[in-house]
């Protein structure tokens, strides 16, 4: 057995693979976690404290799991979705009404994982504020962790409009209304009736921060497929670069904070 | 070293001795190093004295510096400039020049089609026409001053109430519970030829004064 084992561990394949030994002694462990390019994110070295759940709450750990989750779900059901005005919410039905095996668990996982996501992460933000984590050296992951709350919310809205129904169209109205009132790029905000050169009005509901948003004046099929887009690859890209840079920062800034 | 790391004493003789190898090896290359620099004139030992005495001026050295600055910031302006073109147009591509949806301006009906006292909502473009009893008609815009929900008319109540947050508009238009924080806007109207012309790009609002403005309404 131990010689089998040990030709597997001489083959090229294997060596190829893993450029350390058996992680047995304190230095192939630690190669073990520098060689891998998910674990090396992570700190070398833990504390025990850090990993009592009652520190943690394990709120990060687990916002980022849900986010696999919510990753997992959102591809299986890309491939029923269509993101046009006309399949969209006939789709939905289609994965609501068993034409698809699973398709309302995968739905269902995918809505209720969204909602769970945004009060996780706002349950880690509040345990790093009780813990006094965002201070320095943490200073900076902390503003990483604001985006990625701000990107966690971006995409419950884009999702939001995904199923195309009357929930989905008065909500993205109402939210993207409040886009008019943007300073400067919103048509309706602060300073923007004031940029005209003439009598020719600069920021216009045609060429706003809302119309950018929509691809129009109102909700339409354009603002589907915008959001569509931005729900499945621009913010789910930049959450995971984002993410690894949170989680590399943990590492570089003397791993989690300790217990006070 | 050993404390922090918790290596064996095992590991901590080996790594000693291996550095210490390594010390012995690498010894004869810095020495060569540092020899090496010693000799060049101008440089290492000799630098203090030369720069005390009468300090040479290297024009062509100069001239080089000044020439690579000269590249470094046309670079950088060249790159800094396609960076913005690339932007500018990628935001650009975000506003087509064409868009599917309802024009402004559109036909609303003859008058016939009116009844005194009773709103009547055109749909496609969201405008309640409403001819009052004392014979005005204007064009009221169908979305809410709060957030852009559709009111609709509660003919028991006489007024139009938003689904969305529960701002409630009287007949006229003007807010009077809710969140909302205008009067619902009016749009131009007038009359050819017996069939009523709305165009929503010009709006007329209450709070400026404007609903006195004879564009903004009809006398029948
Ligand atoms: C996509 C969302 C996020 C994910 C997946 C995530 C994940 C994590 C994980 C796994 C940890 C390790 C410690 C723990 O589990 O509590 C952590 C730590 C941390 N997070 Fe987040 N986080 C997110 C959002 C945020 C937000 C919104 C903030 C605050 C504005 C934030 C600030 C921090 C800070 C400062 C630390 C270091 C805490 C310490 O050293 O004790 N993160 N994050
Ligand atoms: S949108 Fe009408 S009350 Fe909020």
């Amino acid at each position: 057995m131990d010689d089998m084992l040990k030709k597997i561990y001489e083959t090229q394949l294997w060596k190829s693979l893993f450029r350390h030994g058996m992680p047995k002694d304190p230095r192939n462990r630690s190669m073990a976690v520098l060689t891998n390019v998910f674990l090396h994110l992570h700190p070398v070295r833990t504390r025990v404290g850090a990993l009592k759940v009652r520190f943690t709450w394990c709120m990060g750990g687990l916002t980022f799991f849900i986010f696999l989750v919510l990753t997992f779900t959102g591809v299986l059901l890309m491939f029923y979705y269509h993101p046009n005005a006309r399949d969209a919410y006939p789709d939905i039905q289609k994965l609501e009404s068993g034409d698809v095996p699973f398709g309302m668990l995968m739905r269902n996982m995918h809505r209720w994982g969204a909602h769970l996501m945004v009060i996780t992460i706002w349950l880690h933000m509040f345990r790093v504020f009780l813990t006094g984590s965002y201070k320095p050296p943490r200073e900076f992951n902390w503003v990483v962790g604001v985006v990625l709350l701000v990107l966690t919310l971006l995409l419950s809205f884009t999702g939001y409009l995904l199923p195309w129904d009357q929930l989905a169209f008065w909500a993205i109205t109402v939210g993207t209304n409040m886009a008019r009132a943007t300073p400067l790029v919103g048509h309706e905000g602060p300073i923007a009736p004031f940029l005209k050169i003439g009598d020719f009005q600069l920021v216009t509901s045609s060429s706003d921060v809302r119309f950018q948003l929509l691809a129009g004046r109102i909700v339409g099929p354009g603002a589907l497929l915008r959001f569509y887009v931005l729900h499945c690859i621009l913010l789910p890209l930049v959450a995971t670069v984002l993410m690894a840079v949170h989680f590399w920062r943990i590492r570089k800034d003397g791993n989690i904070s300790g217990p006070m | 070293m050993a404390q922090r790391y918790n290596f064996s004493p095992d590991e901590v003789q080996r790594r000693a001795k291996l550095s210490s190898e390594l010390k012995k090896k690498l010894a004869p290359l810095r020495k060569a190093k540092t020899e090496d620099k010693k000799k060049k004139p101008g440089e290492g030992g000799g630098k203090k004295k030369e720069a005390k005495a009468a300090p040479k001026v290297d024009l062509a050295a100069v001239r080089a510096a000044k020439r690579d600055r000269r590249h470094f910031i046309g670079g950088t302006l060249a790159f800094s400039g396609a960076m913005a073109f690339t932007a500018g147009g990628t935001n650009r591509f975000m506003f087509p020049r064409i868009l599917f949806e309802p024009p402004t301006k559109f036909e609303a009906g003859s008058i016939d089609d009116f009844l005194p006292g009773v709103p009547h909502f055109i749909k496609e473009y969201k405008t309640w026409i409403i001819r009052t009893i004392d014979g005005t008609i204007y064009a009221m815009s169908g979305r809410c001053t709060h957030l852009g929900c559709t009111p609709a008319f509660l003919a028991s109540e006489q007024k139009f109430k938003c689904p969305c947050h529960g701002s409630g508009f009287r007949v006229s238009g003007l807010n009077f519970e809710g969140p909302a924080p205008r009067a619902l806007e009016r749009f131009q109207i007038s009359l050819v030829s017996g069939v009523i012309i709305v165009d929503k790009a010009k709006m007329f609002l209450y709070e400026k004064g404007e609903w006195e403005k004879p564009e903004s309404f009809l006398i029948v």
